[in-house]
């Protein structure tokens, strides 16, 4: 009961940081809340890790944390600090509408989960609801934010959604799968990173809405 | 035999890490991608004679269809890895190269090579997803090479638009994954073999879900529509080889993982629903090709939307079905994948004299450069699939199959699309060859047709094309209607 408790209150918990992504225009408090969600996702699995003697979610758990929570917010902040702070420009659609957009794509998030894998314990569906709403909402966050940096955090977001439905509807998945999915992922972060800066160099500005030469 | 042809690109990468000269990389690449290409044939000859290959206690798996793949990407790259030293050696006489970029160049493209080879050799669905993704973000900086803001555009909108794709694909993996666990025990269902043989007791709702889910997910990296936006600026903008690499193994890559989850979908729910599904994304990029290859008005974006449209037929090859709708969407794979790199090696020794890609501004190639301008009239032929190339054979089966398996208002208007396509391409091309070249400077530089590495690979492509449509070696014939099989 009270682990199952526990895996609802980090779901929540973690949807609740996404929240707190789509609310704000500056970087440092949306990395931030990045990293708290990976805490929470951490903390997802070593639930899941408890409740079904999974031995291997614990390492998930703790690559998770070592990597999401820590290794990449700290790229991230070292990548703001060298952009500086010039580069966070007003939300072309603003917080109001994007935590409403964020909060219908919520509920289609819990609607969705009851169909895509039925009969699932109430213990898992908190985890798939919140992951496919992450997920959802992160591909949303893409498409609203312009700054470079912001669409990074965006597809990070769906990333850790998309981890969340792993664990909660196939949570045997072998480790050698997770290692490989977080080792792309910390790889992609580097890239991103790296591009971000480029295109800064170049630019003078990570604002995506410069990059429209390409048409047709 | 699979652990060698693993071990080469690593090796490969490794000694490019060293300060060499150009030269010197050219020779490591082409040597490296040949013996690739080498023991991918042996292993196809193997397993064309004793069946599945296997290693490391069958976490890799080499069956018809992957031998088929490794033979597509390392015939690519073979192609591709000369190509790039000419291209590079051409380049930096037009333009001060740091030798910092070319080493990260040369080391990247058989990491490259290195994911492409591993995607047919997994046997383990989440692991061919992170392979396919590692690939993706190895093509990235190749993409945005040039540094230009128009480069890193590109390279930006693939890498958001694909990283998309690609968690969506993740997505349809995991649920693949999940409905296997009910039914079985962990570890046990994640190979391709294992899903298969479990697939006529998974949850049809979780199938139908989870095969939509990878049909868009991995077809974004194969330009299906309406996630392709990303392909037509990313092949506009990268160095040609990377184009050729893109177009013929990260292409080929991703229609291949679709392959292998038709056969499970099928079992599972039934053939109507997979003809439904990829009919209608094949379909619908078919059309979004020939819109904008009409419109287009830039070569190396047209090459990308003649990319989309093989693409869609290798879909609607599927969708329509049978041994021969199979067998032409493999074929096409193969056979796309070959000339489309000779046509991206033309179309990048077109740029580097002519220094645009638009095509008003290009005439006269034939007379400017006679034997690339000859070999890109020929592979426009092969690839809009005029007899006797080796495209002509797929576009029949596939066209066949549309009709015996009465589906004629589809396939009418699949020959109807093509058509349009077929004539838009060659008008293009035809008036870029043909013409009176504007004066150019003389410069030495920009008169002289390309060198031999970078005409070797395109007429090597060339005449294989012609010589698979005229022959179809018996193994070959073979390995493809096993490939064929196994989609059933």
């Amino acid at each position: 009961m009270a682990i199952s408790q526990g895996a609802t209150f980090c779901a929540v918990t973690f949807l609740i940081t996404v929240f707190g992504v789509l609310g704000s225009a500056r970087f440092e408090p949306c990395i931030a809340a990045y990293a708290a969600g990976s805490l929470m996702l951490g903390g997802y699995a070593i639930l899941i890790s408890l409740a079904t003697g999974y031995g291997h979610l614990g390492v998930v758990a703790a690559l998770t944390i070592l990597v999401k929570a820590a290794a990449i917010p700290f790229i991230l902040i070292r990548v703001v600090r060298r952009l500086g702070t010039a580069t966070e420009g007003h939300l072309q659609i603003g917080a109001a509408v994007s935590l409403i957009i964020g909060a219908i794509l919520t509920v289609i998030g819990y609607a969705v989960s009851g169909r895509f894998a039925p009969g699932l314990g109430s213990f898992y569906h908190s985890g798939l609801a919140a992951g496919i709403s992450a997920t959802l909402i992160g591909m949303a966050f893409v498409a609203m934010r312009r700054q470079a940096l912001m669409q990074l955090l965006g597809l990070l977001i769906c990333e850790n959604g998309t981890l969340m439905i792993g664990l909660a509807i196939a949570p045997d998945l072998p480790l050698i799968v997770e290692f490989g999915v977080i080792l792309d992922v910390i790889v992609a972060v580097v890239i991103f990173a790296g591009l971000a800066l480029s295109i800064h160099e170049v630019y003078d500005t990570t604002d995506t809405a410069r990059l429209s030469n390409l048409r047709g | 035999m699979i652990l060698t042809l693993i071990a080469i690109p690593i090796l490969m990468a490794l000694l490019n890490l060293g300060r060499w000269n150009l030269g010197l990389r050219r020779i490591i690449l082409t040597i490296g991608a040949l013996l690739m290409l080498a023991l991918s044939a042996a292993l196809a000859v193997r397993v064309d004679h004793q069946g599945a290959v296997t290693a490391m206690n069958g976490s890799l798996r080499v069956d018809a269809l992957s031998a088929i793949l490794l033979l597509t990407v390392n015939g690519a790259a073979a192609a591709a890895f000369p190509y790039s030293g000419g291209y590079l050696e051409e380049l930096s006489v037009r333009q001060a190269i740091a030798p910092r970029e070319i080493r990260r160049f040369s080391i990247l493209l058989p990491l490259f090579a290195l994911m492409t080879t591993l995607v047919p050799l997994l046997n383990n669905l989440g692991l061919v997803w992170g392979a396919m993704e590692a690939a993706t973000l190895a093509a990235v900086f190749l993409v945005a090479f040039y540094r230009t803001e128009e480069a890193l555009e590109a390279a930006w909108k693939f890498l958001i638009i694909t990283s998309i794709g690609s968690l969506i694909g993740l997505v349809g993996t995991l649920v693949f994954f999940s409905a296997a666990a009910t039914i079985a025990g962990p570890e046990t269902y994640a190979g391709w073999t294992a899903l298969l043989s479990l697939a006529p007791r998974l949850s049809p709702g979780a199938i139908t879900f989870g095969f939509t889910l990878v049909a868009i997910g991995y077809g974004t990296k194969a330009g299906v529509t309406p996630m392709h936006t990303w392909m037509p600026d990313a092949y506009s903008r990268a160095p040609s080889p990377v184009c050729a690499l893109l177009s013929g193994s990260e292409l080929s890559c991703a229609m291949y993982i679709i392959f292998r989850y038709v056969p499970i979908a099928e079992r599972c729910v039934g053939h109507a629903f997979v003809f439904r599904l990829l009919g209608g994304l094949g379909l619908a990029t078919l059309i979004v090709a020939a819109l904008f290859v009409v419109a287009q008005r830039e070569y190396k974006r047209l090459l990308a939307y003649s990319s989309m449209e093989h693409t869609a037929l290798m879909l609607l090859g599927v969708a329509f079905g049978g041994p021969l709708g199979l067998f032409g969407a493999i074929w096409q794979l193969m056979t796309h994948a070959f000339i489309k790199s000779a046509m991206f090696f033309g179309a990048g020794n077109i740029l580097l004299r002519y220094g645009t890609t638009d095509m008003e501004a290009v005439k006269g190639v034939l007379s400017r450069m006679p034997v690339t301008g000859t070999l890109w009239l020929i592979c426009t032929a092969a690839i809009v699939g005029a007899p006797p190339f080796a495209l002509f054979g797929s576009d029949l089966s596939i066209f066949g199959s549309a009709f015996t398996h009465g589906h004629r208002v589809i396939g009418a208007l699949t020959v109807l699309l093509l058509a349009v396509i077929y004539i838009a391409l060659f008008y293009w091309v035809v008036r870029m060859v043909y013409g009176e070249p504007a004066p150019m400077p003389e410069d030495g530089v920009a008169s002289r047709d390309a060198g031999v590495w970078s005409v070797a690979p395109m007429l090597c492509l060339a005449v294989l094309a012609l010589a698979l449509g005229l022959v179809l070696p018996g193994g070959l014939r073979h390995l493809l209607e096993a490939s064929a099989s196994l989609m059933r």
